[in-house]
């Protein structure tokens, strides 16, 4: 008699909140990272970024899935990028009929869309496991979270960098801004005291938790 | 090691239909896609197309002036590698057709990629003025160069321009985008005196 | 009709594409493919996966291999049920074996923030190992259970907490496998049966008067249990209580008896006990003061 291995129910509400904060993919996981460094440079960037990615893993989520008891084990990445790709095609073409500021800003980073490590992981480790609400849920969560992050990190650049938030001019015009921030260096150090700052809250609220 | 047991030239047929439904199966994912990406395209492909050109009329109309007798023809088969497209603009006054200037569509290399300039040129072969068509400069760096403040420095400029030579300053921490809008606007003039003037003279002489 | 040709010609390329490199890819897998027993597989399915390493082996898989080539027996995976046993025995044909007693993990030390006081303030890694040397912790005695959780890491099954400044075993979700015993320095985690009702949450050998200054809850060796305990199964070792399990029933008289209320329920939650004896208490220390003096305890036996 064969004895099955017992699987834990999935909770939506857990599968959101891990999405968001406690598996964040950027803070915690730390995945998707080159995006982040290069697309915010401004907060509307950082929009627009967040809700392509949305899009793509919601969708590639839900038809990765769907799908899953179908894709034979040897073809699994190929179809996955297939079926990435498409949605990512589909998100790029969009943008460049109703958004183009939006997709000349972000430029080739919106077809860097499907080789996100943040689709594929989810895809691969959560999607191919999960049934469709999960999956779509996980989607959206996953989404959110990198858009938060992402924002947090753009916020910090472009008022530190360019004196501005969503183009407005917070310091008065002549203000003159650590143009530095907006370089790729002051993306790196942004994105690192933000994952340092997030870690040391959880450690606190480990901690506090246990004792 | 390669394990050979199974995977010698006598596959079995089971094996034979195995892979060809694997194959198949990856088909078909793709021929879905496929379709799927066909008909967004052919929802969106007329509107980017209509928003590019677009975008150029209005550039057009923002530097050669509002005029309603104004007639824009594009220039077939003139444009060298840096130019993308070339607008003659003229104007129909009493049935005669007066020039009024050229405006030329064309690429630079810039930080961010390629950006695209639209420079309007006066009848004479001066600049009248440049407006950007598409950018993927960085805020506050690059994209500072591409605004009127920096690009109005070049009107009725007619020969080659260089940078840092009087009153054209590159844009501090911004060098290689305003290289790359001088040589951008260098090689319209450039294309200007070479193959616009002769065409024009020659209409002329005509 | 002219929509149709272009789809099919889309279809054409990039589906001809697809089905080669699909079959390429087939024909790749199997040219590469690793040579696996088959019933390594299979018994795989039937462990937990976890990779605890209780059974004394690596891993889940360490252990099939280790079953499949009679190494090992079938029943040293703590989780299995007497069936998945009896499926593995059949799949590696090993003889039949049976499912070990059932144990679970037993802390001895009940100290939490309420009933002991610290000498010190510690502000360093959360390692238990880091603190051995320190006076063996920052409570007062120094048998207690230091409190930053090495055990809790060493738990796959997620089966131990540190609550209150001691840790706790989760009973229900505990499978007996022994991670966290080797995890612990002090070694205050043993296995008990998992039918066992009662047990001493206390390995102090400090004498009686000593736990009494500085535990509300420690042992002190009165042997009031080991008097009224009907089946003699308690003893007093080193002192301290300690129950054997094979003579102790379950009456729970120990329990009731047991002044300091050291001895507990274990399915969690204090027991109702009278603390009889007022415990002499020292002064907590202040909070951070900067310095820290330890008790000098006479930890000696007579």
């Amino acid at each position: 008699m064969k004895t099955t291995v017992k699987k834990n129910k999935v909770s939506l509400i857990g599968v959101l909140l891990d999405g968001i904060v406690f598996k964040n993919p950027v803070l915690i996981q730390l995945l998707g990272m080159c995006p982040i460094l290069a697309t915010s440079t401004s907060l509307e960037n950082a929009f627009g970024m967040g809700v392509a990615v949305t899009f793509v893993l919601f969708f590639s989520n839900i038809i990765i899935s769907l799908l899953r008891k179908i894709i034979p084990e040897k073809i699994r990445i190929a179809a996955y990028i297939i079926i990435i790709a498409g949605f990512v095609s589909v998100i790029d073409m969009i943008l460049k009929a109703y958004l183009p500021s939006l997709s000349s800003s972000l430029g080739v980073f919106i077809p860097l869309i499907v080789v996100n490590c943040i689709i594929f992981a989810r895809a691969e480790s959560f999607a191919s496991k999960n049934g469709v609400i999960p999956s779509a849920v996980d989607g959206i969560a996953c989404g959110i979270g990198f858009t938060i992050a992402l924002s947090i990190v753009s916020a910090i650049r472009e008022i530190l960098g360019n004196g501005t938030i969503l183009g407005f001019h917070i310091f008065g015009e002549s203000f003159q801004p650590a143009t530095m921030m907006l370089l790729p260096f002051g993306g790196f150090l942004t994105l690192g005291f933000v994952i340092a700052l997030v870690q040391f809250v959880t450690d606190k609220i480990g901690k506090g938790g246990n004792k | 090691m390669l394990n050979k047991s199974s995977s010698k030239k006598s596959v079995s047929t089971t094996e034979l239909k195995e892979i060809f439904a694997t194959g198949l199966k990856l088909c078909i994912f793709m021929s879905v896609i496929c379709v799927m990406l066909f008909f967004v395209n052919s929802i969106t492909a007329e509107k980017i197309a209509e928003f590019e050109s677009k975008k150029i009329n209005d550039a057009i109309i923002t530097i050669m002036g509002d005029d309603p007798n104004m007639t824009i023809e594009p220039l077939e088969d003139l444009g060298d590698s840096s130019v993308k497209e070339v607008y003659k603009i003229d104007s129909m006054v009493d049935e005669q057709s007066q020039l009024i200037g050229y405006c030329v569509y064309a690429k630079a290399k810039g930080y961010g990629g390629e950006f695209n300039l639209l420079v309007g040129l006066n009848a004479d072969g001066t600049v009248k003025g440049i407006s950007v068509i598409s950018d993927s400069e960085t805020v506050g760096i690059g994209k500072k160069v591409l605004t009127d403040s920096f690009l109005s420095k070049f009107n009725g400029k007619s020969e080659g321009v260089t940078l840092g030579s009087g009153d054209i300053v590159a844009v501090s921490g911004a060098t290689v985008t305003s290289k790359a809008v001088t040589s951008c606007v260098n090689s319209v003039l450039d294309f200007y005196e070479s193959t616009l003037k002769e065409a024009d003279t020659d209409e002329n002489n005509g | 009709m002219d929509l149709f040709i272009n789809i099919l010609i889309i279809i054409g390329i990039f589906g001809g594409l697809a089905l080669i490199f699909g079959c390429l890819l087939v024909i790749a897998s199997r040219f590469f493919a690793v040579k696996q027993d088959e019933r390594a597989e299979k018994i795989i399915a039937l462990l937990p996966g976890a990779n605890c390493g209780g059974c004394g082996y690596a891993g889940c898989a360490s252990y099939a291999e280790a079953v499949l080539s009679g190494e090992a027996k079938p029943n040293l995976c703590t989780s299995l049920s007497q069936e998945e046993i009896n499926a593995i025995a059949e799949i590696s044909g090993a003889e039949a074996s049976e499912k070990s007693l059932p144990t679970v993990a037993h802390i001895k030390c009940c100290g939490s923030n309420e009933c002991t006081s610290n000498k010190y303030n510690y502000g360093g890694i959360d390692d238990c190992r880091s603190l051995i040397r320190l006076g063996g912790g920052e409570k007062s005695c120094v048998y207690s259970c230091i409190g930053l959780g090495n055990c809790v890491k060493a738990c796959v099954f997620g089966a131990i907490s540190v609550k209150n400044g001691v840790a706790a075993v989760d009973t229900k979700r505990c499978k007996g496998c022994g991670s966290c015993v080797a995890a612990c320095p002090k070694s205050l985690i043993e296995l008990i049966p998992a039918t066992a009702r009662f047990s001493v949450y206390c390995s102090s050998k400090d004498k009686g008067k000593a736990v009494n200054a500085i535990c509300d809850n420690g042992c002190i060796a009165c042997g009031i249990c080991v008097k009224n305990c009907p089946n003699s199964a308690i003893t007093l070792k080193n002192n301290c209580a300690v129950i054997d399990y094979s003579l102790c029933d379950g009456c729970g008289i120990c329990a009731e008896k047991c002044p300091k209320g050291t001895i507990r329920s274990t399915k969690g939650g204090k027991k109702a006990v009278k603390s009889s004896a007022p415990a002499v208490k020292t002064e907590k220390p202040a909070s951070s003061t900067g310095t820290f003096s330890f008790d000098v305890k006479n930890t000696d036996k007579d």
